[in-house]
Formats: structure tokens, sequence, C-alpha cells
């Protein structure tokens, strides 16, 4: 299908883009890579798409002593390429190898991904697990929070209207530390039916397990880490009810195949 | 109409483009290279996939105004590039294609694989998932994985070929973090209200919470269909008649999908069992959706001011938020729905009075939950 009638903008400074997002009826679009088949089926037909991709300050890193500020409209491809600090050893790349297409990865964003809040996202579901935050500007002032807080649910993200995300805060991966990332799909590249993520630092100890592609906000198991299927399974039936036998096995072999599979870095 | 101006296979284009139009389309219908095929045109099936400054990408979700100042290369842009020459070779010997629809797509794609994999020799389930954005009918993809595992292995050729080298990122000076006001949200603690299943008459979503007041009260409340209708976030009243029946409209709004169902129904209380059912059915005419469904509620003192309420809400949707609407999906619509709902009506029943909302809207629907935890635990002490 063709999208219905829009109008365009691409502001080319910051400020511009409170200016033109305040209004109920306008989406910010970066690489488009999701926001473009909701267009192209009509499921979304805002009046206004106003186009971030191209703002220098999105666009580039800041490599700070504790981690990394990733422009969010730093594409997944870019990542993948190598072409940002490694402060993760090779966890960002390897998500990002394993997100949609090649050709999706060209233009769809960091950014981009995380502000849709889909919940088989793997930006959110992975960043979550390392503790990754968002940093939102509404013009005037910057503030942050935690991946897993900014996620509500479904699309549903704590942004405000005029509000855009400018960077990616992911903290700095020591050694030692274990990451184990595993997705459940049924053809390659397409959205995840299950997500589980496990993740220990090297040096803190500090754990988190994540459990994603529920339909909702990701499970994050954080305060009581445990290799227990068990508990997950309670924790799990708790905070995502709406989910039948066969899915909620599905999440707890993802979460099983993360650990078994992780790594020490 | 934006006035637009880019490079197309080395050639400036300066055009006035509608900014709906997708890059294939216009490429196509503008500029009459037919040489990009358009399939699924939602990005899953890599037939539309071209070149934009260096890089494959889907040309139908490409919006053409985005390309001002981009460098595009089409199929037919590729005719005197040696690697996709080289490529074209591969594909007759090996039967890398059938039906030829896929084909345009798929040099691109391989292209793009070659030049980044120059010098190695990547597995054959390395090439497939880099393949797996490009989707081929005919061939089963056997023949175009040879082709791709043909050219990889002609080292004369590939030491000819510059590989491929992306632009780097620039480091830029960000505001600092300790300088930003955190924002903690922590709600992992916070559990779900609601349960759902699948039945023979589609889902059925159901809650159970209980509200500090008299069953009495909450029943008179819930017998107002002008306040409960008010409580319920994005409802919109325009009809009610003596025997309870009622049209409305329902605007929902989840991420960049804004539906207005419109729809009508029939209440019906019974004061004996204070049990109630609305009945209802409506359609979203933008997205040509359609849902009927069934509420009912049931009101049971739980203690002297204690009530606790169920809900059930039983529905059918059908249409294109019915495609869109995977699984739980729906669910956790409707969670956070009731969640509101529950909010509004205790704040009527605390006799507060509260904005009403012009949707579905997160943000409020948390920062009442919060409220409301920190009315209860300072009441608690």
């Amino acid at each position: 299908m063709k999208a219905c009638a829009f109008d365009y903008r691409r502001p080319t400074q910051l400020g511009e883009v409170r200016e033109w997002s305040a209004s109920d009826d306008v989406r910010l679009i970066a690489g488009g890579q999701s926001l473009g088949p909701m267009l192209n089926l009509r499921l979304a037909q805002p009046e206004t798409l106003v186009d971030i991709s191209a703002l220098s300050p999105l666009r580039g890193f800041d490599e700070q002593a504790d981690g990394l500020m990733i422009g969010s409209a730093i594409t997944h491809a870019e990542i993948e390429d190598g072409l940002l600090p490694d402060v993760t050893r090779g966890i960002l790349p390897r998500i990002a190898r394993g997100i949609a297409y090649r050709a999706v990865r060209s233009r769809g964003t960091i950014g981009g991904s995380i502000a849709h809040g889909d919940p088989a996202a793997d930006w959110i579901a992975s960043l979550a697990a390392l503790g990754g935050e968002v940093v939102l500007y509404d013009g005037r002032r910057y503030r942050r929070l935690r991946i897993a807080d900014f996620v509500l649910g479904a699309f549903q993200t704590a942004i405000t209207p005029g509000e855009l995300i400018t960077a990616v805060w992911v903290p700095r991966v020591p050694a030692a530390s274990r990451f184990g990332y595993f997705k459940l799909c049924r053809k390659a590249g397409e959205l995840a039916h299950a997500i589980g993520v496990t993740w220990r630092h090297g040096e803190s100890g500090e754990a988190r397990y994540v459990i994603a592609a529920t339909q909702g906000r990701p499970i994050v198991l954080e305060h009581d880490v445990a290799d227990d299927r068990d508990h997950w399974m309670a924790s799990l039936e708790r905070q995502a009810p709406g989910l039948d036998a066969l899915e909620r096995q599905l999440h707890i072999d993802a979460l099983e195949r993360a650990l078994t599979k992780s790594e020490t870095l | 109409m934006t006035a637009t101006t880019l490079t197309i296979n080395g050639e400036a284009v300066s055009r006035t483009i509608e900014p709906r139009q997708h890059l294939g389309d216009f490429l196509r219908e503008q500029c009459h290279l037919t040489g990009t095929h358009l399939g699924c045109e939602h990005g899953v099936c890599g037939a539309c996939t071209i070149i934009r400054d260096g890089r494959p990408v889907r040309s139908c979700l490409t919006w053409a105004v985005s390309c001002e100042g981009a460098q595009v290369v089409t199929i037919e842009g590729l005719d005197q590039d040696p690697v996709t020459a080289r490529l074209r070779a591969a594909f007759s010997a090996q039967h890398a294609l059938q039906c030829g629809f896929c084909t345009p797509g798929m040099l691109v794609s391989c292209r793009d694989i070659v030049l980044r994999h120059a010098g190695r020799t990547p597995e054959d389930r390395d090439i497939r998932h880099e393949l797996s954005g490009n989707l081929c009918r005919c061939t089963g993809y056997d023949g175009i994985v040879r082709a791709v595992k043909e050219v990889l292995a002609d080292e004369v050729f590939l030491a000819g070929i510059a590989p491929a080298r992306p632009a780097a990122l620039q480091a830029v000076s960000m505001p600092s973090r300790d300088d930003m006001k955190v924002t903690d949200n922590r709600q992992n603690s916070s559990e779900a209200t609601t349960a759902s299943r699948e039945t023979e008459k589609g889902r059925e979503i159901t809650s159970r919470f209980t509200l500090d007041h008299h069953a009495d009260g909450v029943w008179q409340a819930l017998k107002d269909i002008r306040l409960v209708v008010g409580c319920l976030p994005g409802a919109e009243l325009t009809e009610v008649d003596d025997e309870g029946h009622v049209e409305g409209f329902f605007h929902v709004r989840l991420g960049p999908i804004s539906a207005k169902i419109a729809g009508e129904g029939e209440v019906r209380w019974d004061d004996a069992q204070r049990r109630g059912e609305l009945e209802g059915r409506g359609r979203d005419s933008r997205s040509d959706s359609r849902a009927n469904g069934a509420l009912s509620f049931s009101v049971e003192p739980s203690g002297a001011n204690r009530t606790t309420l169920d809900l059930a809400l039983g529905f059918e949707l059908t249409g294109t938020l019915a495609q869109f609407g995977r699984g739980g999906l729906i669910d956790d619509i409707v969670g956070s729905l009731i969640d509101q709902f529950r909010a509004r009506l205790e704040a009527h029943l605390d006799g507060r009075t509260m904005k009403r909302a012009s949707g579905l809207n997160p943000f409020t629907l948390f920062m009442m939950a919060m409220k409301r935890r920190l009315r209860r635990w300072t009441q608690r002490n």
C-alpha cells in the first residue's frame, strides 16, 4: 500500500524540533524502518513527519570514562561495522548484526528503535540488561532515564510531546563480565517471538536478566537474579499474565539458552 | 510538494516531489527506472533494495523527499560496476535466478556482501544470514548462495576490487550526564492486575481490584454511565437514552497508531445481583477495523468499607488493527486502560476531580499510580 499524504519537515537545528513536534499529529522520523511500514500500511497516518535523521548533534558519539554516549541517529549498520569506540567488548556490534536485515540496518537508528518501543526491539532488551539509558531533550533541558524504565509497555514510552531522544548511554563493560543473548525467530531477521538476556558485571558482580518480546515492557530481574527456571517462570507469570503456557515456555527457554550460551568477555 | 535535488546513477535530478511518495515509486514512475522492483512495500521482501550513499537500503521505506543531496544508485547504474558484472556471470553459471523478480534486489544485496566479505571465506550459514532480507520464490536460494561463494572464491578478481570503507563517525562533545535530571521510574516491582485468555468468542481479559469504599457507593457510581465513560481515557459519549442505548467514540493511541472507533452499545444493570453488562460494537474508518465485545462488571463487598470490583472484557477485533495486534499486545493496551479506569474511579469516589485525558497516556497513568501508592503509604503510617 501507499502512505497517506503527510507534510515533511527537515529541521536543521536541534532547537527547531520542539517547535515542530509539540502537536499531537506529528511524528518524528529518523531511519523510518519501523514507522515506514506502519505508514505504508496506513496504520499510522500522521499529518506531519519531522525528519531528524541528518541533525548533526544526533549523528556523533562521545566516549567518556565510564561509558559511551551514542547519538540517537547512529544506524545499526554503523554500530555493526565497528565505527564506534568499542566500550562493550563486542556486545553492541553483535546485537546490531542480528537486527532485521542489512538494508534495514543501513537506515534504522538506535534512538528510533528505542523511541518506537516495540517489545521485540533488540536494543531495548540488550540495553535494559547492560543498564543503558536514554537522554531526552525538550528544547530547554536534558533528562535521562534507564531504558528499562523508559519503555512503559508495547509502543508506549515515557517520552512527552516536544521531547526527542538525543543520545543513548551505554556503560563501559569491564573484563570478566558475562553476557548472553538469545532470540527466538522462525526466520532470520524477523521480529523475535522471545528474547532472553543475561548479564553479570565483571567487577561489581551486579547482574541483570531480561525477558523481552513479551508484548509488554521488558521484564528485568535484577535484585533477585537466580539461575532457576521456576523463579523466572514465577516472575514471568506475575509480570506478563497475558502470555499463554506455550509463550511462557518459549520465553523461559530463550532466557535459559542465553544463560547457557553466555560468554565471559 | 517539496523541491528535492538528488543524484541518481551519477546524474543530478531536481524534481518537486509529493512527500508521501517513496523512493521506489519515484524511481519507477518519475524517472522510468523500472529495474527496481516493488514487492511487499513494507520492508520484508527486499526486491526494491537500491544503494543510497554507498549502503543498500529499502527504496519502499525511503521517502524520496528525504533523499535531498543523496547519492542513489539503482540496478541500472550498476551496468558498468565490476562486482555486479562478476555477480551476473556467477548468477548465470549457478542458476541463481529464474523469474527474475527478486534479482535486482538480490544483486544489490550480493554486491554488498561481496564488498564486505572480500578476503574472507564466510560459511554458507553466514551468507544465508546476510541474504535473509531478500526473498526469492523460485530458486530456493542454493544457486544464489553458490553464486556469492563463487565470486568470493575468485581471488584474482577480488585483488582488483576496493573493499567497502564506510564513512567514519564524528566524536562530538555531548552534555554531561551529571548535569541531567534523572527521571527514576523504577516500576518493575509493580504487578499487572489483568489476566487474559483466548475463548471461542475471541479474547477475554479479566481484572479484579479492590476499592477502599462501600459497595453501595461503588455500585451507584457504576450506574452512572456518564461517569463510567468519563473514567475511561479516550472514551467520549455522544448519546444516551433511557433504555441504556449509548453511542460514542473511543480514541486509542498506541505509539504512531491513532484510531478513533465510532460505536454504539447497550448497557444493562442488575441491581439485585449488582452486576452489569455493556455490549457494543464499533468501527475505525481510518484503518477499516471493526471491534465488538462485551464488558461485564460486578461489585462485591469485601469488608466494611472495601469493595471488590470484577471486570471482564471479551472482544473480537478484525481488520488492519487486528493484523497489527500481535497476541498480547492488545492485552497490554487494555491493561493500561483498566489501570487508568481504576485510578479515575477511585479519584471520583474519593471526591477528587481529575483532568479528562484525550487518549491513552501511559505517562499520566504512571504518575497517577505513583501518587496512589504514595497516598496509601502515608495513610498506612
